[in-house]
């Protein structure tokens, strides 16, 4: 059955300036996707994300969000909800996180103030935490951010450079958010100029160069299972691989299960000994059936 | 919806710095005003001269030495008028319009910041005027006062005074209403809230120059702040506050039809980014 498409991108064409920053994009995002979007700095991947939110409004073109054309007025209306964080995000620094976020709840009343708390717990904040944000630092910040755009549970989310000023505990645990939304058929949009970042987060990867969109990640991941000696390298498999989990030994060596879009096991290689982890093995899932 | 948007502004904005200095500026500069006009020697205290009413009138403009009537659009647009440019400024406005619709947006604005201001004076100056009635003694006649009685409403002056200064009250909020308003049109065009908070200020001035230029003093800016309670001109009892209720509801016109038209052309252009950063 096909997934409900909540973003759509029709022709859209946008010049700011002198500049044509979109020409003619063609995309869209369905109901539990995870969709990247990569390009230089200044190659217009912000403004798609302005787009989808009514900031901006193309020359040409449709933006379609949850079966409505985005015109003036519409975003603030729409009942699925978007939640977006765009760019560095700014709150009233004469509050607290959980002040500013319960002002901001406070406008559609959809949620109270326990989920509030429980969304600053699992971005790694303490909600009673009474620091005002103008002490706040960038990584507490950027995971301020994230909170205010899951906290209402949207079913579309936006998210431009999420990790930017994470730590490697605050990378985990926009993953294991990232990871949620998904299970709750949220439709995605990152936004990244490191591409091997949002590859490891996404199922379809686009390419924005001088105005075109081209895809250069077309389907979802392979399966592969990694067996090594230690359980200390298991746990160095599950800091660097994303989506990877502990399974059933094989052979009598611990063993881990991964997504990757690797093509060939040496590649796969390579990437782990970019991080100092030597396997013992690497397999694809069918091979283990076999064996 | 619209209720909560408004709570939600009236909170940010009553939680601010600003809004701390704004009242201690206002109250300061009253009891400076009535400071100077306090009679240094036992000879003057003729109470038919120096009373608590006379005492209101010189410090609210009519007097030479009072500074609050000159510096009242700074602490007004130092109260509510920043908001919209400091949304502008920092993005914030984003969150905000994810959440309701642009329209929603700049009608909690405006309507919050018109509480906010019309409150604080109404609340501020009854306050004062209680400080001057326990500090300045009444007068022994209403009818035979000296020195600044008021010609502007002068029969409701000497038949209730404690209704008049009332009705000054009520024109002065009004005025407050006003001048917060024109701080969040100009916040339509400028993301800097220092030019937003005191730019009003210079309009004053200039407005007044301009109102003199063209002869039309009866409405110069600052007379409007308390100069017309005891200056030549003859304004009937209703005429200042419809005035001063026409001009509010012009410049409220204008904020919503500024803001749709730059929202409608994009936020980008109005947000924190520039174009080269995209």
């Amino acid at each position: 059955m096909e997934k409900q498409r909540l973003i759509q991108f029709k022709g859209v064409k946008k010049k700011l300036g002198k500049t044509m920053i979109l020409d003619g994009i063609n995309f869209s995002v369905s109901a539990g996707e995870v969709v990247g979007i990569t390009g230089a700095n200044g190659s217009g991947k912000t403004t798609i994300l302005r787009q989808i939110c009514g900031f901006l409004y193309p020359d040409q073109g449709e933006v379609i969000v949850s079966n409505e054309i985005v015109e003036p007025g519409l975003v603030g209306k729409i009942p699925a909800g978007i939640g977006a964080l765009i760019e560095t995000p700014t709150f009233l620094p004469q509050f607290t996180g959980f002040q500013n976020l319960a002002l901001l709840a406070g406008i559609q009343e959809k949620i109270g103030k326990e989920t509030i708390k429980k969304s600053l717990k699992m971005v790694g904040l303490e909600p009673m935490d009474k620091k005002k944000v103008r002490k706040y630092s960038q990584g507490m910040l950027q995971r301020l951010g994230i909170a205010q755009a899951i906290m209402e549970e949207p079913k579309i989310l936006l998210l431009d450079e999420p990790t930017n000023g994470l730590d490697k505990d605050g990378v985990d645990l926009f993953r294991q958010i990232l990871e949620k939304q998904i299970n709750d058929h949220v439709a995605i949009i990152l936004v990244s100029h490191i591409e091997e970042e949002i590859s490891r987060f996404c199922d379809k990867v686009y390419l924005l160069k001088d105005g075109k969109l081209e895809l250069i990640q077309k389907q979802k991941q392979r399966e592969w299972i990694i067996l090594v000696r230690t359980v200390e390298e298991l746990e160095q498999l599950s800091y660097v691989l994303t989506d990877f989990r502990i399974i059933k030994r094989v052979g009598g060596f611990a063993t881990g299960q991964c997504k990757g879009e690797w093509e060939s096991k040496q590649e796969l290689l390579a990437f782990l000994m970019s991080y100092h982890i030597i396997p013992e093995k690497i397999m694809m899932e069918e091979e283990v059936v076999l064996c | 919806m619209m209720v909560k948007l408004i709570r939600t502004e009236m909170k940010r904005n009553l939680f601010t710095w600003s809004t701390l200095i704004a009242f201690l500026l206002f109250v300061a500069l009253f009891v400076l005003g009535a400071e100077k006009f306090r009679p240094n020697t036992e000879l003057g205290l003729e109470r038919n001269s120096y009373n608590y009413f006379s005492a209101f009138l010189y410090t609210h403009g009519v007097g030479p030495k009072a500074i609050l009537p000159i510096v009242f659009p700074f602490i007004i647009a130092l109260l509510s008028g920043s908001s919209l440019a400091l949304d502008r400024k920092t993005g914030y406005i984003e969150f905000i319009l994810l959440r309701t619709t642009y329209k929603k947006y700049i009608f909690s604005k405006m309507i919050a910041a018109s509480i906010i201001s019309f409150l604080f004076v109404f609340i501020v100056e009854i306050l004062c005027f209680l400080y001057l009635r326990i500090s300045f003694h009444p007068p022994n006649s209403i009818t035979e006062m000296e020195g600044y009685v008021p010609s502007f409403g002068h029969d409701l002056f000497t038949q209730s005074p404690f209704l008049y200064i009332f009705f000054i009250v009520l024109n002065t909020a009004i005025l407050a209403v006003f001048i917060s308003l024109l701080s969040i049109l100009l916040a339509t065009w400028s993301k800097n809230v220092y030019i937003v908070m005191f730019a009003p200020f210079f309009i004053f001035i200039i407005g007044q120059l301009l109102f003199f230029a063209l002869h039309i003093n009866k409405f110069a800016p600052f007379e409007l702040v308390g100069g017309y309670m005891l200056n030549s001109f003859e304004y009937s009892l209703l005429e200042l506050p419809i005035i001063l209720l026409f001009s509010l509801l012009i410049t409220s016109f204008l904020v919503y039809f500024r803001f749709s038209l730059k929202f409608k052309k994009g936020l980008q252009l109005y947000g924190k980014t520039k174009i080269n950063s995209i």
